[in-house]
């Protein structure tokens, strides 16, 4: 793959110039079209269609659908309303967390218990061939009636 | 003359990738070229134009709606970025999916203009498009291009000559 940064000065200039606000800017209204043409996809109406719902000429909803449109904040609602979706809270990504639980329980003599204790893990998500990792437990000495408990 | 069709790192993103055409020998591609020939009378467009570039590489990807589409002929993929209304500018670009554009030329679009074929300029850039795009096409049914892994780049010989185009 030729991968080769071919812009020039004026070219890089320019990118520099625009501020992240700027950008974000064109972005939101991207994805907010983004949004609506997978919405009308999804519901399976023409741009005629929703035209027609909301009293519009067609050339507005292909303009709407251009990333180009500066939204009023009443367009978005009625927009929202006819469709039964949400334009207006565009996230960029979902971070997914995953929490382990385990419990670890190892016996030691008094005098020989250490602070932390490294476990090797392998997440059931990891294939066989994939590296352990080591997870660094403190250690927090408990007596036996409670560890029963 | 020789070209070579480049990737434009600062443009491109996980959602497409954007490249354009470099004149050899004049070591400039056709993005810069329309940048420097319209970046003194519609600084504000080009700007513009670059930032929605910016977010097709970036957050949405290239969607239909977002071009001009059947700028060439015969689903040949060249279209133009959507003309704002009241805009003065126009830039060609040829369309692979969502998730790859080749950008071309352009230049002004006066409104009086009513038809390409009045614009000379526009004629050239558009019709020098379509001919990249039949080139393109023909190596990749030859397998001298293709798809990386993603869909998203494209890979082998990337490089032609005025000889190699057909009108």
């Amino acid at each position: 793959m030729i991968t080769t940064n071919s812009t020039t000065n004026l070219l890089d200039q320019l990118l520099d110039s625009i501020t992240p606000v700027e950008q974000h800017r064109t972005d939101t209204r991207m994805q907010i079209a983004a949004r609506l043409a997978d919405a009308l996809q999804e519901k399976n109406i023409s741009q005629t269609q929703l035209a027609q719902m909301l009293g519009k000429h067609h050339s507005m909803i292909t303009k709407w659908l251009s990333g180009t449109n500066n939204f009023t904040i009443d367009t978005l609602s009625d927009i929202e309303t006819a469709l039964g979706i949400n334009l207006m809270h565009v996230t960029e990504s979902q971070t997914t967390v995953i929490e382990f639980h385990f419990a670890v329980r190892q016996e030691f003599k008094n005098e020989n218990v250490p602070s932390s204790y490294n476990v090797p893990v392998r997440p059931n998500y990891l294939s066989d061939s994939d590296p352990v990792s080591d997870v660094q437990i403190s250690m927090k000495p408990i007596n036996k009636r409670s560890l029963a408990a | 003359m020789k070209y070579e069709i480049l990737k434009i790192p600062r443009l491109s993103g996980d959602r497409a990738s954007i490249y354009t055409i470099l004149v050899v020998e004049d070591n400039e591609t056709l993005l810069d070229k329309f940048v420097k020939e319209n970046s003194t009378d519609f600084p504000d467009e080009i700007k513009d134009i670059l930032q929605r570039m910016r977010a097709i590489g970036y957050k949405t990807g290239a969607r239909e709606s977002f071009f001009k589409l059947n700028e060439g002929k015969g689903g040949d993929g060249v279209s133009a970025l959507f003309d704002i209304p009241d805009s003065k500018l126009r830039l060609y670009c040829i369309r692979n999916g969502n998730v790859n554009i080749i950008v071309g030329g352009g230049g002004e679009k006066p409104k009086e203009i009513r038809t390409l074929q009045e614009s000379p300029k526009l004629t050239d850039e558009s019709y020098f498009l379509r001919a990249v795009s039949q080139l393109i096409y023909g190596r990749i049914r030859e397998k001298d291009i293709r798809y990386s892994k993603n869909g998203m780049d494209l890979e082998g010989d990337l490089t032609f000559e005025d000889t190699d185009l057909h009108y």
